[in-house]
């Protein structure tokens, strides 16, 4: 994921794994259109790379979060489509409260920093 | 255009994962390295294909975290532990029969110790399956660096015995230790670790993904 090295690392894996649940939450892609999808949505702020969407990928799919299926794309290609399970779905509400309650308050304090 | 399946497959190496587990993630991985291939084309990009390689920047790495992310942390963590047992368990087996030949002096002290001591009987052997876990440990710690294998294994097992060598010549120069049986102690605990450090490696590696035949094959 493209973001600041200076970032630790459990903010890092959190927001990713909120940001792949959440295109996810939306329809069933294959991991370069989760990618792409993430990029759009971001406008570029967020985006993953081969080197850490498929080790997140795979390890969401050994947590039962996201399935894996081989189908065939519009392309005529076989892609492996993934798409949320109910688990993923239980896990995606409460990170969704959980960085929205984390950006709040970056939010409050960068407001204090202004003023 | 490369052939991206031929380029994932080569530069991933050999990942520990089933054939058809490890096919099935060469695929997803140069499909998507092809699509970005083509849509780079499509834009203009004057090096699509440098653009779509700098994406991995380190191909073991990411074989070696894919491999890790199939497996999971847990699953690492208990095989660390019963590999470690494993390599106490040979290390001090082997250490006490190659004392029980050529040290029975130094033997019989130590028997006449356990059998004296307020310790329960199993406390030496806990103290060595620690220590076995201990090498298991640093073998893990220092694969990704040096390779797994026996050398690796026979470097961790070494690095053991180094540490332990040092702690008791500290008790033998006190008067603590009789000279001659830290002396044998040590020169006995050398191969005992090194070669138990081997046989917990092996055994790691064996088990990596799949358990049950490891068992098996030992």
């Amino acid at each position: 994921m493209g973001a600041d090295p200076k970032v630790s690392s459990p903010i890092k894996r959190g927001s990713a794994q909120l940001a792949v649940l959440t295109v996810l939450a939306e329809a069933p892609r294959h991991g370069y259109d989760i990618a792409k999808r993430i990029r759009q949505q971001t406008g570029g702020v967020v985006s993953f790379d081969v080197a850490s969407l498929y080790p997140l990928l795979y390890t969401m799919e050994r947590r039962g979060w996201v399935k894996g299926t081989w189908e065939q794309a519009p392309s005529g290609r076989q892609r492996r489509y993934y798409r949320l399970t109910p688990a993923g779905r239980r896990r995606l509400q409460p990170l969704r409260r959980e960085w929205r309650n984390f950006f709040r308050a970056l939010n409050r304090l960068a407001r204090l920093a202004d003023a | 255009m490369p052939d991206w399946e031929e380029l994932v497959g080569r530069r991933l190496g050999r990942m520990r994962l089933e054939p058809e587990e490890r096919q099935e993630v060469v695929a997803e991985v140069a499909a998507h390295l092809e699509e970005c291939h083509r849509e780079l084309c499509a834009a203009g990009s004057p090096d699509p294909e440098g653009y779509t390689l700098a994406q991995v920047p380190d191909w073991k790495a990411l074989g070696r975290r894919i491999q890790r992310s199939k497996e999971g942390v847990m699953n690492q963590a208990v095989r660390i532990v019963l590999c470690g047992l494993l390599t106490g368990a040979v290390a001090v087996l082997l250490a006490l029969s190659v004392l029980s030949l050529v040290g029975a002096e130094l033997y019989l002290t130590l028997e006449a110790a356990r059998l004296s001591s307020t310790l329960p009987g199993w406390s030496g052997a806990a103290f060595h399956n620690l220590a076995g876990i201990c090498v298991l440990w640093l073998y893990t710690a220092i694969r990704p660096r040096y390779g797994p294998g026996t050398k690796t294994a026979a470097l961790a097992g070494f690095a053991l015995w180094v540490i332990a060598a040092l702690t008791l010549a500290h008790w033998s120069s006190m008067g603590v230790i009789p000279r001659n049986s830290f002396l044998l102690a040590t020169a006995v605990g050398l191969p005992a670790w090194v070669v138990g450090a081997v046989a917990g490696a092996w055994f790691f590696e064996a088990s990596e993904r799949k358990p049950l035949q490891a068992l098996k094959a030992a």
